[in-house]
Formats: C-alpha cells, structure tokens, sequence
C-alpha cells in the first residue's frame, strides 16, 4: 500500500478511536463536574434541600419549578449511606444515579407501600447488614447522585412540603 | 545520510499528521454525533422528542452522552416521559420574537406539567415569575382543553413569557405515565404548538 494512503488509513483508525473515547467520556465528565459542585454545595453523604427552582437554578439544566428537589452526593467507597424519608401525600420519588449516569434505583410514593422509607445504600463490593426495616440497594459506582423530588401541585402545599423537604435525610451509616 | 534523515523527516510529519489528524477528526465526528443524536435517537410525536432511555443502562454511546447534555438525572420512562420540543408543528425553531399557542387535551398521566426554557436550557427570569403550568392550575377551556401561550409580551389567560431568547424548549413531564402512553409515545395525543404570530 502507499504510504500516505496507509497514513490516511490510520488517522481514520485514530479518529474513530478518539470518536469512541470521547462519547463514552462525555457523559462521566458531566457526572463528575455535577457530584462535584454538590460536594461543594455540602452535599458530600449529605442532604441539601435548594429552594423551588426559578430562574437562579443553573446547576443542572433543565430544573422543574413544580418540584422541590434534595440532593446528596454520595461516596460509598468506606462507608455505606443511609437515605431515609417520610412519603409525603403527593407525588414523591428518590432516584440514585451511577458515577456513568444510570439510574439504578428509583422508589416513588406508590411503591413505598409504607410511611417512610429508609435505605440503605452500598458501594460495589461491600457487605453490609441493613437494620430491619431498611432495604438494601447496591450501587455500581463509588461514586454518584442522590435525587428526591416532592411535587409542589399547588402553591398552598409549599410550607408544608418544605418541611417534609428537609426530612429527607442522607447520612453514612 | 541525506536519504535517511528525508526519509526520516517524512515519517515525523506523518506521525504528527495522523496524531493530529486523528484527534481533530475524532473529536469533531463526536461534537457532530452529540448534536445530531437529538434527532435520530429520540421517539418523535409531531415536534415533541423523548428519550426513552433516561438513566437505562442499556442505553447506547450516543444517547447516553446526548442524555447527559440535554436531561442530566432524567428519571426512568416507567417514573417520567420527558418531551422535549424546540420546533413548532411546522418544523421552525421556536423563538421568543414569535408567539405561538400551545393547545390540546390532558396526557394519561397521574400529573404532567408544561415548563418554558431558554436557549441555555434554564428557566428564563420574569417579574411574574412564571415559569410552568400544570395540569392542576392551567386555564380551562369550556371543553376541558387548555390553550397557553408562548410570548414576550403578556397574554390574557394562561401565559409563559419568553423574554428575549433566542431559542426556546417546552418540557412536557408526565409524572406516572399511562402504561399505554409509555408503550407507544409516539401514538399520544401531545400538545399542538402552533405559531400565531412571527415577524
């Protein structure tokens, strides 16, 4: 073959590598960028309760203002993370999300099937006893996101769902 | 030793060549990918685009990276349908020097809301401070439709301002989807977004 065209061959070979690289990147990127503004925030194993979202919410794109949302960052590497939280009467859900973006876990007021939930979240590899009455939910990243979202249906509910807000609590266990 | 260090230099410049080549070209074909995979990679009913695969570990490449731009911490299909519309019913891009009408029906879902965006993809500041309606507090019509609207200026009834943005989204979120609506979303009855005035 000559040789420029086995050069060209082998940019193309690069490109496509790089190609690959890149999207399989992007979304661990935004991840990573986005758990580290939390831990900033004081979201590291812990709960932060933002105010409704308006017009200021520029942390992640996208923010509903009919919702109130908590968030933890979680780092399971040592420790496990307990998450619990009363069930509001209106629409509710946690949601824990992977280092790469996967969604692994997600509860909602209606497969609660109980008052309040109370889990108990570990890091791949980990053993752990969960306390009765906790379940227990396995991450497979180190690394990761914790989202609540409490549905604001009506402005009258606000105060009342801002405390219930702020029961919804992340702590190593 | 002139032959060797000819041909050495010609073997320099196309290593370089391929290095450089390669991570440009590579690089480029991704940024292109992220912003076309919007298009083929999402259910389309009429302007609105969902991606189905929020959060799913089964996603591919391309919809996880695009996903990870567009709807970071989207929920799963079965918890939240997001659709996403940038265009209006006849394909224009939406921007806030237009008015338009968003019109139609309640979607089988346990809640849903309609949000407004601005070209960054954050919510657009207002003295009203508007930002959403919902099924529980749009303005009905008298057969049980609703009619919002889409403007830089105020409108009577239920209104969503759009500023001076270039770009717009509409976000429709069903909370609870119907099983029906999330077996074939691209068959729902979704809102018209109809352009009323564009200068």
């Amino acid at each position: 073959m000559k040789f420029w065209a086995r050069t060209l061959l082998a940019t193309l070979a690069l490109a496509a590598l790089v190609h690959v690289a890149a999207l399989w990147a992007v979304p661990r990127l935004i991840m990573a960028r986005t758990i580290a503004a939390m831990d900033a925030a004081g979201a590291l194993n812990a709960a932060i309760h933002p105010p409704r979202a308006d017009d200021r919410a520029r942390g992640v794109v996208m923010p509903s203002p009919d919702l109130l949302y908590t968030v933890c960052s979680f780092d399971v590497g040592r420790r496990p993370l307990r998450v619990s939280a009363p069930v509001p009467g209106t629409y509710w859900s946690v949601a824990f999300f992977a280092a790469n973006t996967d969604n692994f876990f997600v509860l909602d007021d209606r497969g609660a099937g109980a008052p309040s939930v109370d889990i108990l979240l570990v890091g791949p590899g980990q053993q752990a006893a969960p306390p009765p009455g906790t379940r227990l939910v396995r991450s497979p990243s180190r690394r990761g996101i914790v989202l609540f979202r409490t549905l604001i249906a009506n402005d009258e509910e606000l105060p009342a769902l801002r405390q219930a807000q702020r029961e919804q609590r992340c702590a190593p266990f | 030793m002139m032959a060797v260090t000819r041909k050495r230099t010609k073997h320099l410049v196309a290593a370089a060549a391929v290095l450089a080549g390669g991570l440009a070209l590579g690089l480029a074909s991704a940024a292109l990918a992220l912003r076309i995979s919007g298009s083929w990679a999402a259910v389309r009913n009429g302007p609105w685009r969902a991606f189905l695969e929020a959060g799913s570990p089964e996603a591919d490449l391309y919809t996880r990276a695009a996903i990870a731009v567009g709807g970071l911490l989207a929920l799963d299909k079965s918890e939240t349908i997001y659709f996403v519309a940038s265009e209006d019913d006849d394909g224009h891009a939406l921007r806030a020097r237009c008015d338009y009408r968003v019109e139609g029906r309640d979607p089988a879902a346990r809640w849903w809301s309609l949000t407004l965006y601005g070209a960054d993809r954050f919510l657009i500041a207002n003295p009203q401070q508007r930002f959403s309606y919902s099924g529980t507090t749009l303005r009905r019509e008298a057969d049980g439709g609703y009619v919002v609207h889409v403007s830089a200026t105020a409108k009577p009834g239920s209104w969503l301002p759009s500023g001076n943005e270039t770009q717009l989204f509409l976000t429709l979120r069903l909370y609870n989807p119907a099983a029906a609506l999330y077996a074939a979303p691209a068959r729902a009855a979704l809102p018209r977004i109809v352009a009323e005035r564009c200068p």
